[in-house]
């Protein structure tokens, strides 16, 4: 039988450094092409579920299952691996201000380091032309304002077409306006079937984007 | 296939972050050069005094006095048995029969008197000898060889100046240790150098290296182009070490030529051969990445 889940927690508990539980016991699945929010306040622990998925941080106990692969039982380089058939986008978005627009969406397909330089530049060009930005793609960072960077984030997050997609609250910076077109972004690319996860502490911006919503507070389920 | 468009971004990497910024990495460069100098001085003047030495030290002499009962047989016998034994210690010897060490005696402005009334053709009590010349100062190996002659059929005696071989030694023992600890010394600065440089460089690019780690750099990818930028600016330093040493070397040639002219005693700087210099430069370059590697490993392990 084919299984259709592509993320799957199961009795998933992590602990920070001086015995701070992020998240207890939690499990759930998330079918390939799922399209969900985590929601809660800050400290609810939706930040933690997306680096235990992204490998960035791993289980004290319990699994975290990602295209059939437990992350807790690999090596650190091949989490590494796996992270970069994932596209992450970050809160404080991370963009690195010593190279232009161009430069900071190809490093994910550097990283990877099959593509030709026809195939980066034909790829940066669509991943921008998705996100609005490929006016821009010779620009400099700090020429973009704050809905412009975070999607410039974004299509550095696409550029090379993952399966799965997490987002840390991509919206949290932005005014109501922006935080819509991001979020109508979103949508386009989970109707091309890739798998996303996005965190938001203010539920009342999803709307009718919310088709799925694991609401968390002190790292359980909510509601 | 994916290696090679790694190293090929890292190798442009190297050269853009050397050519945008490069003042800031001639200081590295001339840094660098200067330890990469004195470690090539090291050599240069090891080899200079190699040859030195070749020319004006004179190795202890090994004298092996026959029994004036031995036949030519048995010289002949010891002479085989000493050019089989004798590698790498002897350089040469020198068979002097009894006759002619009595018309040799007989020859000499000082000892004639002696050679004609006490001695003569009929009645000489002078042994055959072999004089063998070394080209060793080890005295542990002088000894073995000293005790081998020793042991062989109508060898009477065997004359060997140990002290002088052990001062000989100890002088030379002593000026290879100099020249070795401090390249070793130097070799550990360079890698200082290498390793600051390298965290300096991390420090840098930080944030990169955070960014590019999330999204699945692996350290491989990371540590690539600080290799490359390593790499090459010990190669450029190198290279203008090498210009600093011929420099220097042709510059104090003069000065010791002007001195072996009041001295006489024929000492000259040589230039490091280039295959001499290739292998430094190599044996650099292994340590340049060995130092790479762990400065980036300590980064990672401190997150700093």
């Amino acid at each position: 039988m084919l299984d259709h889940k592509i993320i799957k927690f199961q009795q998933v508990s992590k602990t920070y450094r001086g015995n701070i539980t992020a998240i207890n016991c939690l499990s759930f699945d998330v079918e390939k092409g799922e399209l969900v929010f985590l929601a809660g306040h800050s400290g609810a622990g939706k930040s933690t579920i997306l680096k235990l998925i992204a490998g960035t941080e791993v289980a004290n106990s319990g699994s975290v299952i990602v295209n059939n692969i437990d992350l807790g039982k690999i090596s650190q380089n091949y989490r590494t691996f796996i992270r970069q058939h994932i596209g992450i986008v970050f809160q404080d978005h991370k963009i690195l201000f010593d190279r232009n627009v161009f430069d900071n969406v190809r490093l994910p397909l550097d990283i990877i380091g099959t593509y030709s330089e026809k195939e980066i530049h034909e790829r940066v060009a669509k991943a921008l032309d998705s996100v609005g930005l490929e006016h821009k793609i010779n620009a400099a960072p700090e020429q973009l304002s704050g809905g412009e960077q975070q999607r410039l984030c974004i299509a550095r997050a696409v550029v090379h077409q993952p399966k799965i997609l997490l987002a840390d609250e991509p919206t949290a910076n932005l005014d109501r306006g922006n935080a819509l077109k991001i979020l109508e972004l979103f949508k386009q690319f989970h109707q091309s079937g890739v798998t996303i996860l996005i965190s938001a502490h203010d539920e009342s911006i999803l709307g009718d984007y919310g088709k799925r919503i694991i609401r968390l507070s002190n790292g359980q389920f909510r509601g | 296939m994916i290696k090679f468009n790694h190293h090929i971004r890292s190798f442009k990497q190297a050269w853009q972050t050397i050519l945008f910024h490069p003042f800031e990495h001639l200081i590295n460069i001339v840094v660098l050069a200067l330890v990469i100098t004195i470690c090539a001085a090291g050599l240069s003047l090891n080899n200079s005094l190699e040859t030195w030495k070749q020319h004006n030290i004179t190795y202890p002499q090994i004298m092996v006095y026959m029994d004036t009962r031995a036949s030519e047989a048995d010289i002949d016998s010891v002479q085989k048995n000493l050019v089989k034994i004798g590698k790498p210690i002897v350089n040469d010897f020198k068979y002097i029969s009894k006759q002619q060490a009595l018309t040799d005696l007989q020859n000499d402005s000082r000892t004639k008197d002696i050679a004609s009334d006490v001695i003569s053709a009929d009645n000489n009590p002078l042994p055959d000898m072999i004089i063998i010349n070394t080209g060793v100062a080890e005295s542990d190996a002088l000894s073995k060889l000293s005790m081998q002659l020793e042991q062989m059929p109508l060898v009477e005696k065997v004359q060997i100046d140990i002290n002088y071989a052990n001062k000989i030694s100890s002088l030379l023992g002593f000026a290879k240790k100099i020249t070795f600890s401090t390249q070793i010394l130097f070799i550990l600065v360079l890698s200082l150098v290498i390793y600051n440089m390298i965290r300096l460089q991390m420090m840098l690019k930080s944030d990169a290296i955070n960014v590019s780690r999330l999204i699945g750099a692996s350290d491989s990818f990371i540590m690539r182009p600080l290799i490359h930028y390593a790499i090459w600016q010990v190669t450029l330093a190198t290279a203008v070490a090498g210009g600093g040493i011929y420099l220097l070397t042709t510059n104090l040639n003069s000065m010791f030529t002007h001195f072996n002219n009041l001295f006489g005693n024929g000492f000259s700087l040589q230039i490091l051969p280039l295959q001499e210099f290739i292998i430094l430069w190599l044996t650099l370059l292994v340590f340049t990445v060995f130092t790479v590697f762990l400065a980036v490993r300590w980064v990672f392990r401190n997150g700093k």
